[in-house]
């Protein structure tokens, strides 16, 4: 009687408070549920740890590295989770400047899918290969037994022959023949339903030493192919050549400061006269001569500008000498030697013909540096009749316009 | 008759040519995206906010206290070879670009303060660069940097708008900032090879 009293206690309880019962047993499972699945932040920092790889380092995720930047890695990740963030959001913080993905496992995607499915395929085609070669195995070893069955038959029947002649012979009595042609008989039958069931065709093949070296050639070949095209592919880092990059390109491309600074970065460099003349040209053109002046000056007194170059200087100097400084002796001597530079050049003749007329007042000089300008030179016809004009005004005797 | 085993012999050599097929694709493609050579993807994102420690002198300098100013921001330390050659044209660059619109910050990358001062003393420095320490290698993870020398440009609205990997020049880093004056994103350029530890090679 108490044991039915008993019995019935919790189910009595159940019907009484039905919603408690579920409700404990509910927060009993989360309860559960959660200590299963929750995660320390110390092992999640492992796990994260040990699933990114270490930009610096050869393969190695950033929790085994000692280098330094993957110890700064795992304190950010560190902080992050700590901060309450998520795997993916100190994934982020740490990853998110870099390019691909530095995850030991990277998630399936278009670009990683093969990666994913090439262990796939290779364990797929292995298992074929394995059952084919085993088909083949089998195959031979049939083909062994219907030998040994042929052989068998032959045996047997050579046993019955022999039996039938012992007997004829009287070599052998009645009641031992017949025992004997029964058990060669049945051994015969036996063996004629085995051949029976085995189908020909299956006998050993003889190795064929033109397949075998097929088939290595074709795997000699083909880790060749992978080798070859994915070197082609690899990107070759180029040397480090700093300091000289595109001093041969067009300088009208970039700006006086970005000229200004190749200059002053490879000032012993030999082809950065031109980088240099091109700056100072770019000075001269916008009137701003304390600008081109140095320049100008570089390039006439360096040893590696061509005569052209040092000439072109000299005469921008001479200019600038005389139209910026009022020195025109100066000048004159800076344009007389452009002149021995660059003899077939008139320009800096020209000049010494407007510093002598303007700066000094010399008629006969500037008149002959204009002559010598209108015989020596191949002129355009505006030039030529400028300096014409020009000429005729010295030789006259007027005043200098500018 | 049948030759069971010379048709296994003939689906293994499909299979070995087919296998060896996808993995060449695979892996050529895969070499083909070195990470460390990769396009940052930094490239038209906003630049990182980071503040740093000043190497000489105090306080600490944030990238936006530079306002509209496009910013020229160089990884450097006194163990890195490449640094050392790509230094002049850094110094250069600055010097020629000082108040026009265009501010450097060189970062010392996994290096100790006082090397980092004594390489600036012997290599030279710009006025016009902002040196600073990056404590923790805040900023290069921050810009993803695999190695040094490397270099980022951020145009005068707070992009990255350039990479450079390897020692640059005078040359590349000038028109660089005018392409990015003339409105134009100079994008990644590879020039050479970077270090990522002392002894690196």
């Amino acid at each position: 009687m108490s044991d039915t009293v008993t019995a019935s206690r919790p189910v009595t309880v159940a019907r009484r408070f039905p919603w408690a019962v579920v409700t404990i047993v509910a927060l009993a499972a989360t309860l559960i549920a959660l200590v299963a699945t929750y995660d320390r932040p110390t092992d999640i920092l492992a796990d994260l740890g040990s699933r990114i790889r270490c930009p610096v380092c050869q393969g190695v995720p950033i929790a085994e590295s000692p280098s330094p930047m993957a110890l700064d890695m795992m304190e950010i990740l560190r902080e992050s989770l700590e901060s309450g963030a998520s795997r993916q959001e100190a994934i982020d913080e740490v990853l998110g400047a870099y390019p691909g993905s530095l995850m030991l496992d990277p998630d399936i995607s278009a670009s990683t899918i093969a990666l994913w499915l090439i262990p796939l395929a290779a364990l797929g085609v292995g298992t074929g290969l394995a059952m084919t070669v085993r088909r083949g195995r089998a195959g031979t070893d049939e083909g062994l037994e219907r030998s040994d069955l042929l052989q068998r038959l032959v045996q047997v029947q050579a046993d019955l022959d022999g039996l039938a002649q012992q007997k004829a012979a009287g070599e052998i009595d009645e009641g031992a023949a017949n025992h004997l042609r029964s058990a060669y008989q049945n051994e015969k039958a036996e063996t004629e339903i085995a051949l029976a069931a085995t189908p020909p065709g299956t006998e050993r093949l003889p190795r064929s030493g033109r397949r075998v070296a097929w088939g290595a050639a074709i795997v000699v070949g083909s880790l060749v192919a992978v080798v070859a095209v994915a070197g082609s592919f690899i990107v070759d880092q180029p040397d480090a050549e700093p300091g000289v990059a595109g001093l041969t390109g067009n300088p009208e491309d970039y700006s006086n400061e970005t000229l200004a600074a190749v200059v002053a970065a490879n000032l012993e460099h030999p082809q950065i006269d031109g980088m240099r003349l091109a700056l100072a040209e770019r000075y001269f053109e916008a009137g701003d001569f304390p600008a081109a002046f140095p320049y100008y000056l570089d390039v006439a007194s360096s040893d590696l500008a061509t005569d052209a170059q040092a000439a072109t200087a000299l005469t921008r100097l001479g200019w600038m000498t005389y139209a910026g400084n009022h020195e025109s002796e100066t000048a004159l001597e800076l344009l007389a030697e452009a002149r021995q530079l660059a003899p077939a050049d008139p320009f800096p003749r020209y000049l010494e013909g407007l510093v002598s007329w303007c700066g000094l007042g010399d008629f006969d000089a500037a008149a002959a540096a204009f002559t010598a300008v209108l015989d020596s030179a191949q002129l355009d016809e505006a030039i030529r009749a400028q300096v014409t004009s020009e000429l005729e005004a010295v030789q006259d005797r007027a005043e200098c316009p500018t | 008759m049948p030759d069971v085993r010379h048709q296994g012999m003939k689906i293994a050599a499909w299979s070995v040519v087919g296998i060896t097929a996808v993995l060449a694709v695979v892996l050529a493609s895969r070499f083909g995206t070195d990470p460390a050579l990769a396009p940052s993807p930094l490239i038209g994102r906003p630049a990182p906010q980071v503040s740093l420690t000043r190497l000489l002198g105090e306080g600490n300098v944030a990238l936006d206290d530079f306002g509209d100013d496009i910013v020229v921001v160089n990884f450097f330390a006194s163990w890195c070879l490449e640094c050392r050659l790509e230094h002049d044209a850094l110094v250069a660059t600055a010097d020629s670009f000082a108040g026009g619109g265009v501010s450097f910050v060189g970062i010392a990358f996994q290096d100790d303060p006082g090397d980092s001062i004594e390489f600036l003393e012997d290599e030279g420095m710009s006025p016009a660069t902002e040196y600073l320490i990056d404590e923790g290698s805040r900023a290069a993870i921050a810009f993803g940097v695999f190695g040094i020398p490397e270099t980022f440009f951020i145009d005068g609205a707070g992009t990255v708008v350039g990479r450079i990997i390897g020692p640059t020049d005078a040359l590349t880093l000038g028109s660089s900032i005018d392409a990015i004056r003339r409105g134009e994103d100079p994008g990644q350029q590879v020039l050479g090879n970077t270090r990522s530890a002392p002894g690196d090679s």
